[in-house]
């Protein structure tokens, strides 16, 4: 950098300065919040003076330089390299859009495929997209504890009236969008067939043998069931989920019965992924038709349960999750500023970000955290509680008698999750012993 | 404000002065309405002019800290929830800022310790407990406020231990071999210091505490820019183009008063520091300059007589 002539430094430091601006004055510029007019006086004495720069110098935050980025670079406004950029952004764009829906799109491409090679004709009920994504919710209850082990739930699972390959998938597109509004419709459909139940995911080959199927089913279980009680019907499944309905079903099927589908049945594999196929139909099959059921079977086990390894591998179990909150709660760091907002740290206290309550417009007084819990309280009354370290919000109004808290909330304690205590401006505790549910005010 | 007749605040300006009263929670430490107006009243009298239009002063009112306001009179005025709340939320900063004024632990404290003295109101004026926080106004945050103070009292004190060098530092410091009666520098041509003054004065203020803080105070460009509230950058670009500009309206200056360009180029490059040797004298002479500051007043001396 050039360097001034030394005569200029010392005509500089001769300069007289006037009356010094007040502490106030002085912080205010330093936070710059002082008026075009002030802004001037100040600067004005600040370069005649050396004590108020020091003063000033030292009263400004160690923060970075808020100013806007000084002047465009001039390769910036060369309209070319502007052009360039925002077309490279567009492609990137859509190239990012164009593989999410080929692997949107891929998915199912594992059961079609197979399906394909022995001719089933498998399409999404809805038009969905058979996805990962789509499966978390399902995976989670077709791991659930309500499914009998051994069963062939975990798999490709269709409940009894799947008479063709298309509410083969329905069953388990349904199972992953459970979610999706057009789920109970076709569960309800399904529901109102009442059909008997089995205890095998059926992998048919073509609609019309999957219909003939159907009805040799219902004749072999018939001649199974003979001489035992017949097989209990399915019962009305309540309005849960897909699976819920088939677990209920195939554990209503009489032993009897199962035995004597299971007679000459391939033993169930121990994986509960894996789908049994009714080895009493491929020994009604002919020979060619066998060899073919066999491997559709095997194929469509292999395909099911590598989806659904897949979609299990990807989405963490609940345990992970709660150990994953935990570890994000030990290093989270939750504060208040003077002005009442809510300052959040990640890093245990290196950097805070200014965090929101949704909905909340009253100076926060009081915080509390207890690992993930979360509790805050402020102007009016306003309490806030949070389980999952700040990522959702639940208002809570302390009531005792029909009385509202109202009262500035100046301090919040928990020792527990369920047991805290608040204290009010009014000098009043009010204490809970569940979460919040309930008050008592000592 | 004080002489001037009463005039009732409109009644837009009277629902302001109570919206700012419910957000700045003054009633919980102890300051009432009537209170609360004294004090936004007492703030517009030191900041606007008696002439002053209500826009003005909505202005004022809108831009103040009244929570940090309320809660800072409410010290002052000795309310225990107040001191509470401040004790609660700036203790600890207190001591960090001091930390990080002082730059030691030992004199972070003391200033600290100090200024909490103060903030307390352990002096008494004409029997009255005087209380510092009764000095904040609202115009910036509390802790900018506390942190201005802390500067000052700082530099007060730095300023006072200057004078009181002892001799143990003057000698490590070379200062042995200062010469016992040091003589003004000889000025250089008064043209220069003319031409200098009337280029600065034709700088703007922020200009000139650029170069103040950039070549006087040796800060950097990143202290400089956080300041001004601008990029590092821009304060890198300014001073180069100062630096230039000022070269040029001197020796322009120096050439309306007389000089030629190799002249005031010459005035221009000469140190200000080594006047004392006036070296041109020295060579001429061809007396060989003294390495020692004591011979060399000697040296003048015997030029004087000659």
């Amino acid at each position: 950098m050039t360097e001034v002539p030394k005569i200029v430094r010392q005509r500089l430091g001769l300069a007289k300065d006037g009356p010094h601006p007040d502490a106030n004055l002085l912080a205010a510029f330093a936070e710059k919040s002082v008026t075009q007019r002030e802004r001037s006086q100040i600067v004005e004495h600040l370069a005649r003076c050396a004590d108020c720069r020091q003063v000033v110098a030292l009263a400004v935050p160690a923060q970075p330089a808020p100013g806007p980025v000084p002047a465009r670079v001039w390769w910036l406004s060369w309209p070319v390299f502007r052009w360039a950029t925002a077309a490279a952004c567009v492609v990137v764009v859509g190239a990012a859009v164009l593989l999410r829906r080929h692997d949107l799109e891929r998915e199912p491409a594992i059961s079609y495929s197979t399906a394909k090679s022995a001719n089933v004709q498998l399409t999404p009920a809805t038009g969905e997209t058979y996805s990962a994504k789509k499966l978390p919710e399902a995976n989670k209850k077709i791991e659930s504890k309500n499914l009998p082990k051994g069963s062939a739930v975990g798999g490709m699972v269709a409940s009894r009236g799947d008479i063709s390959g298309r509410d083969r998938l329905t069953s388990s597109t349904e199972l992953s969008a459970t979610a999706a509004p057009s789920a109970p419709s076709t569960l309800d459909a399904r529901k109102s067939a009442n059909l008997p139940s089995r205890t095998a995911a059926n992998i048919t080959a073509e609609s019309s043998s999957l219909e003939q199927k159907a009805d040799k089913d219902e004749r072999l279980e018939a001649g199974a069931g003979a001489g035992a009680p017949a097989a209990v019907p399915a019962p009305q499944p309540p309005a849960a989920t897909a699976n819920e309905v088939v677990a209920s079903r195939i554990g209503k099927v009489e032993p009897s019965a199962r035995a004597g589908l299971a007679a000459k049945r391939v033993a169930p594999p121990a994986d509960a992924t894996q789908p049994q196929v009714a080895e009493k139909e491929i020994a009604n099959a002919p020979p060619q038709k066998q060899k073919q059921l066999g491997m559709q079977a095997g194929a469509m086990a292999g395909a099911s349960s590598g989806v659904f390894a897949k979609v299990n591998k990807a989405v963490p179990s609940e345990e992970e999750l709660h150990d994953q909150l935990q570890k994000t709660a030990a290093s989270s760091r939750w504060t208040l500023t003077p002005e009442g907002g809510l300052q959040h740290s990640v890093d245990a206290g290196r950097t805070w970000q200014a965090a929101q309550v949704p909905g909340n417009a009253a100076a926060l007084h009081a915080v509390c955290t207890d690992g993930a819990n979360l509790w805050v309280g402020g102007a009016g009354g306003v309490l806030y509680h949070s389980a999952d370290a700040g990522s959702h919000w639940l208002r809570v109004t302390p009531t005792v008698a029909g009385k509202s808290l109202t009262a500035d909330i100046v301090g919040i304690e928990f020792s527990t999750a369920q047991a805290g205590e608040i204290s009010t401006s009014t000098h009043e505790t009010w204490i809970t012993s569940d979460g919040g549910a309930t008050w008592k005010i000592q | 404000m004080d002489g001037q007749a009463h005039v009732e605040p409109s009644r837009s300006l009277q629902q302001l002065v109570a919206e700012l009263y419910a957000s700045s929670r003054g009633e919980t430490v102890g300051i009432d309405l009537q209170a609360f107006v004294s004090i936004l009243q007492r703030v517009a009298a030191k900041y606007l002019s008696p002439g002053s239009g209500e826009a003005e002063v909505r202005e004022l009112y809108v831009s103040l800290r009244v929570e940090e306001l309320a809660l800072a009179r409410a010290c002052a005025a000795g309310n225990e929830r107040a001191w509470e709340i401040f004790m609660a939320r700036y203790r600890e900063k207190l001591y960090d800022i001091a930390g990080y004024i002082a730059q030691e632990s030992s004199a972070a404290r003391e200033l600290a310790d100090s200024l909490y003295a103060d903030l307390y109101g352990t002096t008494t004026r004409d029997g009255e407990r005087v209380c510092k926080l009764s000095s904040y106004t609202g115009r910036g945050s509390l802790e900018g406020w506390l942190r201005t103070v802390l500067a000052q009292e700082f530099v007060n004190r730095y300023r006072k231990q200057r004078r009181l060098v002892s001799l143990d530092e003057e000698s490590e410091e070379g200062e042995q071999f200062a010469a016992p009666d040091p003589e003004p520098p000889i000025p250089l041509d008064v043209r220069v210091e003319q031409s200098t003054d009337e280029a600065l004065a034709g700088l703007s203020a922020e200009d000139r505490l650029v170069l103040a803080s950039y070549y006087l105070d040796e800060r950097t460009l990143a202290e400089i820019a956080r300041l001004l509230g601008v990029h590092e950058s821009t304060i890198s670009r300014k001073l180069g183009k100062l630096a230039k500009s000022l070269r040029k309206q001197i020796l322009a200056g120096l050439g309306r008063r007389g000089m030629s360009r190799r002249q005031a180029e010459e005035a221009l490059a000469v140190d200000v520091r080594d006047l004392s040797l006036d070296i041109r004298k020295r060579l001429q002479q061809e007396t060989p300059s003294q390495a020692f500051p004591e011979r060399k007043a000697e040296a003048r001396a015997g030029d004087g007589a000659r």
